[in-house]
């Protein structure tokens, strides 16, 4: 017996060694240890000195650079980007609505082909699909040729380096974020409980208010949080297809900081922008929890 | 999976608009690849002659191959070091007290909302400050800050599925904790691993708000590169070679994830209990 | 095979070795050690879920511990493992105090509810997790997991992956799992809840068998008093974090020590009462024969298939009358509630003739063996 027990771990190498919760709580910290360094140095830090920078820098505490923000110029700027921000949020769940319904409800080649494209899209530069759109929309592109032939127009229209060309690039782009979180809520409903209203004697109209739509609320709240949130930090799409027409938060601060070289008003305006993204962040833990970003997550 | 709600008629319109939709989806990712293979200039979709000229200029033209070989470099830097940094802060989150684990999943979720024109100020005041700017290390530890999200999302995603009693099995078995983490909840993680790292890869292949900001005048990435092009009007023709070399590169990741990920599901399905009872 | 099985474990029992002993190389399988619970407590915050319990398991015993959800059974199982830390008491293993050793250095076998077989690994990868982890050289490790596949008739399967296994099968792997590194004992948590009927009492046997043949101390957690009374060399009832009772099965059932165990195994006639010398006094008067004198209050517990009608009656027994409440047919038996003026009285009889059953009403006498009568007095 004694040879046999010879690959057993001997108990009394630990005299009173740390039981499982300790040792447990042990590991965790020691686990952490490294991307907490990392996120604080290379996260807290540079954010943390922007508001130092923000706040007057060396030359002591004081709010003028809040103020410049104050100045009906980037008021404008502000309402301007939320308005966008929203306008494609609302466009992306109009249009990612009845597509999540398809993919979620009608087994089909449309449904598996679309699922394989939302996918990718997500894998895909932002850049070269921001490229594409110049390629398609512009004066001689793919689109003004299809509606000259047509007859529908005789002049080429501006389609791109306007306002028109940022909807379409950032809907574009952002859309597949809603699809891929709308997806997975609409799956995840019951379909018991629309044959069991259906069968009760409520319309399918009433059903689908009723029952249906409700019951998707939760995917339509943290998908539309997120493109909007998205939407507003968004640079390359608006900068590219905008042709310098269209201006939003973000773009002003890359002005501040290359053009206008006023580092506090540049750390001041991305202050704010910051304290905008971290109470839409708190939010959407609060409703939907972190994790639910591309609908993974979820059990 | 059955519908219910729409007739007959509303199924076919449904199924339509899924149609056109994947045109809005699908055909803007794929249609600078038949432009980048037509031998003159102009950017027509179906290209009278073919040539991949455009090519040979993105890996012989010194600028164009050196930004491609920094953007290499740069991604397997950042996305490797997000990825180490990333799955243990996965694992250590997914251990910790449910407050704390609330807080921590906050802090390093944040770079993903936080908009990149603020990370990129941010770093941009504080690397001029410590004279840090155009450096390859810390243009690559931003990066890795930025893309940390991206492999602790789905590699947290994958944890919180994974059975806690695997980790009581390992220890009554006789493995220590950093032995049940290498041995059992590593393993396993693997694909939730792989597809974050392709997916920081990606990211920061293609990130261009910090990159302009860091980089400094002497080194230039790709995306950098190709941001110049396209602010001159994006006549050069070898941005079309590279946004189909990085459509290549994702949709390869991709399907060698997923079919990866699905490879254990393609096996038999488990016998009955009374059929093979020894 | 299963035939065989109990073949060789029958004479497994007289030399548990032989059966173990590979084609070559030395013989594995090790008996098990004592496992003893000295006061062993577990508070969580001012909340008792295992309060001072006083045990001894042998070296070789098959001990069940069985309670309802809730009983501490659950958090007895994670103290034993090691995963919950007791908040006073000590817990050894053979003459060794383990209650601050964590769980890998206890080496103790866990057998989980869900086998918690690790879905990366194959069969053969799975019974090798424990020995692999100790460092063990290849070939041992081959030559063991080659015995313990064996033993749980699982050498065909070495190369499937988990998921490629049925329920029956992953829970030998499980138990192969943990007997392949020797454990000092073996721990189970409801090993056979997830499995159906049939296979329930297949498995039942082997594992029987199987501890039998090495040797092996078992700590067999359940709720299902059937697997207890089945597996059980001893059964320990816990209730409210408890121990109610630590017994044989046999005396379980005919001499349960409080009213709770008296209820869990089975069904019971209670009185409540005083037992005065000769005999029990109910609540309601009545004077019941007791075989052995006894004092103060008690509960009487009469078992139903003890009580006997009529021209069974012997001398010596109670005599009551009774009104057929309801007769009942299961199976091969025979249910009658009766209503009495002691209250509802339960008896079973085997169907053995072509009787008919006593219709609703009938008012039938009955008593029974006041030596089967079971007195439990409460200090």
């Amino acid at each position: 017996m004694g040879n046999a027990t010879s690959i057993s771990h001997s108990i009394t190498d630990t005299p009173g060694g740390a039981d499982w919760e300790t040792q447990r709580r042990r590991v965790t910290v020691t686990l952490l240890v490294v991307p907490i360094a990392m996120m604080a140095l290379l996260f807290l830090v540079p954010l943390g000195y922007l508001v130092w920078l923000s706040l007057g820098g060396p030359s002591g505490p004081n709010v003028n650079s809040y103020r410049q923000l104050a100045a009906p110029v980037y008021l404008n700027l502000a309402y301007y980007t939320l308005q966008l921000a929203f306008i494609v949020t609302v466009a992306c769940a109009v249009i990612a609505y009845p597509l999540a319904y398809l993919l979620a409800n009608i087994e089909s080649a449309v449904s598996r082909l679309m699922i394989v494209g939302l996918v990718i899209s997500l894998w895909l530069s932002v850049l070269a699909r921001t490229y594409s759109w110049i390629i398609i929309l512009q004066r001689n592109g793919v689109v003004n040729d299809l509606l000259q032939q047509a007859g529908i127009t005789s002049k080429p229209l501006p389609l791109v380096y306007n306002e028109t060309g940022v909807y379409i690039g950032m809907i574009h782009i952002l859309l597949p974020y809603m699809g891929m979180t709308l997806y997975p809520t609409l799956r995840a409903i019951d379909g018991s409980l629309v044959r069991s209203a259906l069968s009760l004697g409520a319309s399918p109209w009433t059903t689908f208010r009723r029952v249906y739509f409700p019951l998707s609320l939760s995917g339509l709240v943290s998908g539309s949080i997120l493109v909007f949130t998205m939407a507003i930090g968004f640079f390359v799409t608006p900068a590219i297809l905008g042709g310098g027409r269209v201006n939003t938060i973000v773009m002003a601060i890359q002005n501040q900081v290359q053009v206008l070289v006023d580092l506090p008003l540049a750390a001041a305006t991305s202050v704010v922008l910051l304290l905008v993204s971290l109470l839409i962040l708190v939010v959407y833990e609060r409703i939907a929890g972190v994790e639910r970003i591309f609908g993974k997550g979820r059990q | 999976m059955s519908e219910y709600l729409l007739g007959a008629n509303g199924r076919r319109l449904l199924i339509a608009y899924g149609w056109l939709l994947i045109l809005f989806i699908i055909v803007p990712a794929l249609v600078l690849v038949p432009v980048s293979i037509g031998k003159d200039d102009s950017f027509v979709i179906i290209p009278h002659e073919l040539s991949l000229r455009w090519y040979q200029t993105l890996f012989t033209d010194t600028r164009w191959r050196n930004a491609l070989i920094l953007s290499l470099k740069l991604a397997v830097f950042a996305s490797v070091l997000a990825t180490v940094a990333g799955v243990l802060a996965a694992i250590g989150v997914s251990r910790a007290a449910p407050q704390l684990a609330k807080a921590l999943r906050l802090l390093f979720i944040a770079p993903m909302i936080v908009p990149l024109m603020v990370i990129g100020v941010g770093f941009y005041v504080l690397y001029a400050r410590l004279r840090l700017l155009g450096g390859f290390v810390p243009l690559g530890a931003a990066h890795a800050v930025l893309v940390l999200p991206f492999v602790m999302l789905p590699v947290s995603a994958r944890l919180y599925s994974m059975d806690q009693r695997l980790e009581w099995a390992a220890a009554s078995l006789g493995a220590g904790p950093y032995q049940t983490i290498i041995r059992v909840v590593l393993p396993q993680l693997k694909p939730a691993i792989l597809a974050g790292f392709a997916f920081a890869f990606i990211f920061s292949f293609d990130e261009v708000v910090v990159a302009q900001f860091l980089s400094g005048p002497q080194m230039e990435t790709l995306p950098r590169r190709m941001w110049e092009g396209i602010q001159m009007g994006g006549l050069d023709k070898t941005i079309t070679a590279v946004t189909t070399v990085q459509l290549i590169l994702a949709v390869v990741a991709m399907l060698f994830i997923t079919t990866w990920q699905w490879r254990p599901k393609a096996r038999p399905a488990p016998a009955r209990d009374k059929a093979d009872r020894p | 095979m299963t035939t065989a099985f109990i073949e060789q474990s029958a004479s497994g029992a007289a030399a548990p070795r032989a059966a173990a002993r590979p084609a070559s190389g030395k013989p594995i399988g090790t008996a098990g050690v004592g496992v003893r619970f000295e006061s062993l407590a577990k508070r969580y915050n001012d909340l008792y879920a295992v309060d001072g319990v006083n045990l001894d398991v042998a070296p070789g015993e098959f001990l069940s511990i069985l309670g309802p959800s809730g009983s501490g059974k659950t958090t007895v199982l994670m103290l034993i493992a090691g995963f919950v830390s007791p908040s006073s008491g000590r817990l050894l293993l053979g003459d060794q105090d383990i209650s601050r050793i964590p769980p890998h250095k206890r080496d103790i076998g866990v057998v989980f509810q869900n086998y918690a077989l690790f879905p990366h690994l194959d069969v053969r990868r799975n019974v090798a997790f424990p020995l692999e982890v100790r460092k063990v050289a290849k070939d041992e490790i081959a030559r063991r997991v080659a015995w313990a596949l064996e033993r749980v008739h699982m050498s065909q399967y070495a190369d499937r992956r988990v998921s490629q296994l049925s329920g029956g099968q992953q829970q030998r792997v499980a138990l192969a799992r943990a007997i392949v590194f020797e454990p000092r004992a073996l721990l189970m948590d409801e090993p056979l809840a997830a499995l159906d009927r049939n296979l329930r009492v297949d498995m039942q046997h082997e594992i029987r068998s199987l501890q039998r043949s090495l040797g092996q101390t078992v700590i067999y957690v359940t709720h299902d008093q059937e697997e207890a009374l089945n597996l059980s060399d001893r059964v320990a009832v816990m209730d409210h974090g408890r121990l109610q009772q630590v017994d044989t099965p046999k005396n379980l059932y005919l001499r349960p020590a409080n009213p709770f165990v008296a209820g869990f195994f089975g069904e019971a006639n209670l009185f409540r009462g005083n037992a005065e010398a000769a005999a029990f006094v109910t609540e309601s008067g009545a004077r019941l024969p007791l075989a052995r004198s006894a004092r103060g209050k008690a509960v009487l517990c009469v078992r139903p298939e003890m009580i006997v009608f009529g021209d069974k009656q012997k001398e010596g027994f109670p005599s009551l009358e009774g009104t057929v409440v309801e007769t009942r047919f299961q199976g091969s038996i025979l249910r009658i509630s009766l209503r009495t003026p002691l209250g509802p009285i339960m008896a079973v009889r085997h169907i053995n003739t072509t009787d008919d059953a006593p219709p609703e009403g009938t008012r039938l006498t009955f008593g029974w063996d006041p030596e089967l009568g079971h007195l439990m007095v409460q200090e």
